[in-house]
């Protein structure tokens, strides 16, 4: 049975932190990472065709560019309530957990 | 225990080794050129990798045998000395250094071969286009003049000591041409064209094998491979190259006409007539080859006979339907084919 | 604040309210909300384990029809099934899962925390793999499971060669494991950067976390690959884009390169976490630390590096330009440098040390043996005139079944040897140990042994039968022998487990004398891990201090709390709330399904499918909490009282 020797104390730490000093952060980052890692290998993919096919690019009639363009219209209007929600942390002096909606 | 196991197992082995490895389809038997630069680059490879097992499988025995004498004691922590720690760091700086050296000329060796198979193409190297497709061999004997070109299926030629420049193309997926007495493989893809240069030494009967997984048949989808000497080669060249003999008897004839009729015609050609397909393998010389359907049978009257009653028993989920005849065109379809010599 | 020993009343009394707060609940709601990794990762080997078990039986079946020239045991159809099935199970349902699975278990226990970084998500990963695994078994059974091989090269795999669905699934299949290992790899980056112990530096983190966080970051870099390979090979036969059609701009080879890319970094990531067992087991069963602790955490690295470097070596037949295969020829060789190192200094660690040959040591042992083989016939594959003769034959067959086995599996019964008694508390029974080792180390030999013969003498793979008289017949008929006695091994292990847990010796904290922090709590662990957080000062915490464990309290007891700490110093940095069980994460994973499945089937499922998922992600992600207006409120509440 492993006796316990107590050499410090936590309880002053923080209860809460943001950027690379949260957990949250890393998991956000992490994703990123992913996602970075499928979007470069998508263009390799693209510039791999482009040396291996000729002519370029195929086909007489480029492809529609509805959804496409309607998704990364989406993509950026995502970025509006991110950055709502980063602007809203701060110190809360009604409690550690306490949110403002 | 477990050393003792070890030793034993040792002469096992060496019987193992010696065993065939002979045989009309291995690697282990070169009848040609690339077949035997990369046998002595497997040789070569074997030694070493051989003796750095051995090494291996001999520091582990050793310190499995030390355990032995060990006595109890407190657990060794980070911090803590070992009288022979420094002596093992430097044997296993030494160990890196001798792997390193090891890999070093395996990777020589590996490039001096690669170079050597690539400088095969020398002189009058003879030239075949193989197309494959699911799941037979489309063979082309190419020439500069238009009429002296040939087509079989399922069967190459080659003359001994003479490279063959073979060129590859897929009809349908991914294949992979292998011939492993004559030398690596290639893989033969839709899109591309591939080639491969194998040089044969040595006559004899060789089979090659279809070596990516291609669908439902893959595992009947052979070559049959002869290297002859060059007047056989040419004489075979020109047999060839004749048309199909024309039907000598009436039994014949009507086997013709079943042949044209009943839809095997849509696709199979048979050299001389008109309006064939190209769908499956020419049949032109189809009774004097080896085997039937890419190595399935070996090629006589009664599995020939077999093979068209019902394709698909042989080879079950082959493109080549079942097609209705009574049993009298049957036999004279049959007749009619095996007269295809 | 000065040291001081703690009392036992203080521990009592902190046991009950840690235990109060961290508890899981039970039955049915307990199952279906729990988000310890402890239950999660126990669930999660287990479920690995029964699909390795099936894909054994696969193989049994494999072997049965492949033991005589041919049979017509199995016909083409299901035999073409059989071994994708095999393939597809070994690797993506068992191989890399159950070392997630471990790592899931034993990480948080080793960083001295109370959970994993991320428990909701832990929870949702499991559920993905789950219905995933069981969609393509369930396809499987009825007849549409995949035919073309675990690899499944197209335009075999495309839409016109391959119809039907059974592709889609496989390819889809492929989406649930990724997302799962993703999600793992997430979690342990985060946690093995962020909480370790206080004291745990870099430089202190034991083998094990070194193993995982190189094999995190593979994964996060190579699974996006299979992903986007899959997709683009659903969006070719679903919608008509022609990514792999040569006749209209696609390229065969394009699948190959993505799927290789990907599929060489993926057998890493299976072996780099059995390397970290391997060491642990060395070390414990050595009584002593592994020698050359900072070239082994290199090797590591180097593994993960040159891991990225080689996965043309699988496409050396397609006709690729020569300098481009020198290159990976050499890249390919290079990599068997770190490996050959760890070799040595494992071997040189048990020389050096006082070695007792428990059942863990037996399979490191027999790991070594077959390993170092299976690694060998790699450098021999590196060669290209080499692979040309044996590549797509029963040589490569052996190879990666010795490293697979040899390099994951072996170490993987080590490990279960070793921390069985940590999760369950009661040892496995040595003898049968010794026997399910034997067994296995024989049979395998017998069945991959002569494999190698067979690809060198003309044997390609995935044939469902072969003409007599080749010369394969007997090496064909030993090598199903052995796979026979592969099968007793396993019933010798499950046997094993199952006495055991029931009457197998009861194992106390730390029945094998180890030194990591997972031995320092009772075995099984309670609900909480550690009463206090544990304060590391060496590679080996538990073989210093004289069973004395420096600890810090001040984390939150009442409150789920984590505790994050600085990325190399491992210093207390902040404290932050660990979420407790919920239905979310099983909902959200319902709804992904329902969204994956739907999508073999139609695009458009991938739209309406998406809004059950953000629904489900909103209800996971609402804050907790009171509002400010309500805190306020109590505030005056309670001042007013």
């Amino acid at each position: 049975m492993t006796r316990h020797r107590l050499v410090g104390d936590l309880s002053d730490l923080p209860d809460h932190a943001f950027g690379s000093r949260s957990l949250m952060w890393w998991a956000v980052v992490g994703f990123m990472l992913i996602e970075g890692a499928g979007f470069l290998l998508a263009g390799g993919a693209y510039f791999f065709l482009v040396g291996h096919v000729q002519p370029w690019p195929p086909g007489q009639v480029p492809p529609g560019l509805t959804w496409g363009a309607t998704f990364t219209v989406l993509a950026l209007l995502s970025e509006i309530p991110n950055a709502w929600t980063k602007a809203r942390p701060r110190p809360l002096a009604t409690g550690p957990r306490a949110r403002d909606w | 225990m477990i050393r003792r196991s070890l030793v034993a197992c040792g002469p096992w082995l060496l019987v193992w080794l010696l065993a065939g490895c002979a045989g009309a389809q291995s690697a282990l038997d070169p009848a040609g050129d690339q077949a035997a630069r990369t046998e002595s680059l497997w040789t070569l490879m074997l030694w070493i990798c051989g003796v750095m097992y051995l090494l291996v499988l001999l520091f582990l025995a050793a310190s499995i045998w030390r355990a032995r004498r060990r006595l109890a004691g407190p657990p060794l922590s980070q911090g803590q000395a070992s009288p022979a720690e420094r002596p093992l760091l430097r044997a296993l700086t030494g160990w890196v250094g001798l792997t390193v050296a090891g890999l070093l000329v395996l990777t020589v060796g590996s490039f001096v071969v690669d170079r050597q198979l690539a400088q095969a193409e020398a002189g009058q190297a003879l030239r075949v286009k193989v197309t494959a497709n699911q799941w037979w061999w489309k063979v082309e004997y190419e020439d500069p003049v238009a009429n002296r070109r040939f087509i079989t299926a399922n069967e190459l030629h080659l003359p001994v000591d003479r490279p063959a420049r073979i060129e590859l193309e897929a009809g349908d997926v991914i294949h992979s041409f292998w011939v492993p007495n004559l030398g690596g493989k290639q893989d033969l893809i839709p899109g591309r064209t591939n080639h491969l240069t194998l040089t044969p030494r040595r006559m004899g009967l060789f089979r090659g094998q279809c070596a990516e997984f291609c669908g439902l048949q893959h595992a009947n989808m052979a070559l049959d491979v002869t290297v002859e000497s060059p007047s056989a080669f040419t004489a075979w060249s020109e047999h060839q190259r004749q048309p199909a003999r024309a039907p000598s008897d009436p039994r014949l004839a009507r086997g013709r006409d079943v042949f044209v009729g009943a839809a095997c015609a849509s696709c199979h050609a048979v050299g001389g007539q008109t309006a064939m397909g190209q769908v499956g393998p020419d049949l032109t010389h189809l009774a004097s080859r080896r085997s039937l359907a890419a190595g399935a049978r070996p090629y006589s009257r009664g599995a020939l006979a077999g093979w068209l009653a019902d394709p698909q028993s042989l080879k079950p989920g082959n493109h080549m339907p079942y097609v209705a005849t009574n049993p009298d065109e049957l036999n004279a379809l049959v007749d009619y084919l095996d007269s295809l010599k | 604040m000065t040291a001081r020993l703690t009392s036992i009343e203080e521990e009592a009394d902190l046991r009950a309210r840690l235990e109060r707060t961290w508890a899981s609940p039970r039955g049915l709601r307990g199952v279906l909300t729990a988000v310890d990794h402890k239950i999660i990762g126990r669930r999660y080997v287990v479920t690995g384990m029964v699909f390795f078990f099936l894909a054994g039986v696969l193989a049994l079946l494999m072997r049965a029809q492949l033991a005589r020239p041919e049979s017509g045991l199995i016909g083409p159809d299901r035999y073409n099934q059989i071994f994708s099935m095999h393939g597809t199970t070994m690797m993506f349902l068992f191989a890399v899962p159950i070392m997630e699975a471990v790592a899931v278990y034993l990480v948080p226990l080793m960083c001295g925390a109370r959970n994993i970084s991320f428990p909701r998500l832990n929870a949702y990963g499991y559920w993905v793999y789950l219905f995933g695994g069981a969609m393509i078994w369930i396809a499987f059974l009825m007849n549409v499971g995949p035919e073309t091989g675990w690899f499944s090269y197209v335009p075999l795999a495309g839409p016109e060669f391959s119809p039907g669905k059974r592709t889609d699934f496989w390819a889809q299949m492929i989406t649930f494991t990724e997302v799962a290992a993703l999600v793992v790899a997430v979690q342990l980056v985060a946690m093995i950067l962020k909480q370790r112990a206080p004291g745990m530096t870099l430089s202190r983190m034991p083998l094990f976390l070194w193993a995982m966080l190189v094999t995190s970051f593979m994964v996060i870099f190579a699974m996006p690959a299979v992903m986007l390979a899959s997709s683009f090979l659903i969006s070719d036969r679903l919608i008509g884009t022609q990514f792999y059609n040569p006749a209209e701009g696609g390229d065969p080879l394009l699948w190959q390169h993505l799927f290789w890319f990907f599929g060489h970094p993926e057998v890493y990531i299976i072996f780099l976490p059995a390397l970290g067992m391997v060491s642990h087991i060395v070390t414990t069963f050595s009584r002593r630390t592994i020698l050359a602790y900072p070239a082994m955490v290199l090797a590591l690295l180097a593994n993960g590096f040159l891991a990225f470097g080689l996965w043309v070596h699988h496409m050396f037949a397609t006709g690729l330009p020569r300098l481009g295969n020198s290159f990976y020829t050499s890249a390919s060789i290079m990599i068997a440098i770190p490996s050959g190192l760890q070799i040595f200094a494992w071997i040189a660690t048990i020389w050096d040390g006082k070695p007792r040959f428990r059942t863990p040591l037996l399979f490191v042992i027999g790991f070594i043996i077959i390993f170092v083989l299976g690694g060998l016939t790699g450098v021999m594959l590196a060669a290209v005139p080499l692979d040309l003769q044996v590549h797509d034959t029963y040589f490569v067959v052996a190879h990666f079944h010795y490293v697979l086995i040899g390099g994951a599996v072996f170490p993987l019964f080590g490990a279960i040897y070793f921390w069985f008694p940590k999760a369950t508390g009661r040892l496995l029974s040595e003898r049968l140990g010794a026997w399910n080792f034997w067994t296995f180390f024989v049979g395998f030999n017998v069945t991959f042994f002569p494999m190698h013969l067979l690809g060198l003498i003309g044997m390609p793979r995935r044939i469902y039968t072969y003409k007599a008289g080749l010369g394969w017949d007997l090496w064909n008929l030993i090598a199903s022998l052995g796979s026979v006695l592969i099968a007793v091994s396993m019933v010798v292990f499950v046997v094993n487990l199952v006495i055991s847990l029931r009457r197998g010796q009861v194992a106390g904290d730390n029945p094998w004398e180890a030194s990591g922090l997972e031995w320092a709590t009772s075995s099984p662990p309670p609900s909480y891990n550690f009463l206090y957080t544990p304060v590391v000062t060496g590679r080996e915490p538990l073989w210093e201090g004289e069973g004395v464990l420096p600890v810090m309290g001040g984390v939150g007891v009442d409150q789920r709390q984590a505790l994050c700490t600085t990325i190399v110093e491992a210093e207390p940095d902040v404290r932050q709330p660990s979420a407790g069980p919920t239905l979310w994460p099983l909902l959200a994973a319902v709804a992904t399904t329902g969204l994956f499945i739907g999508s073999i089937f139609h695009e458009w499922a991938l739209v309406w499918g998406a809004i059950p998922l953000a629904a489900t992600l909103v209800g996971w992600f609402w804050p907790p909490g009171p509002t400010r207006r309500q805190a306020a409120r109590a505030a005056l509440a309670e001042e007013g009282t």
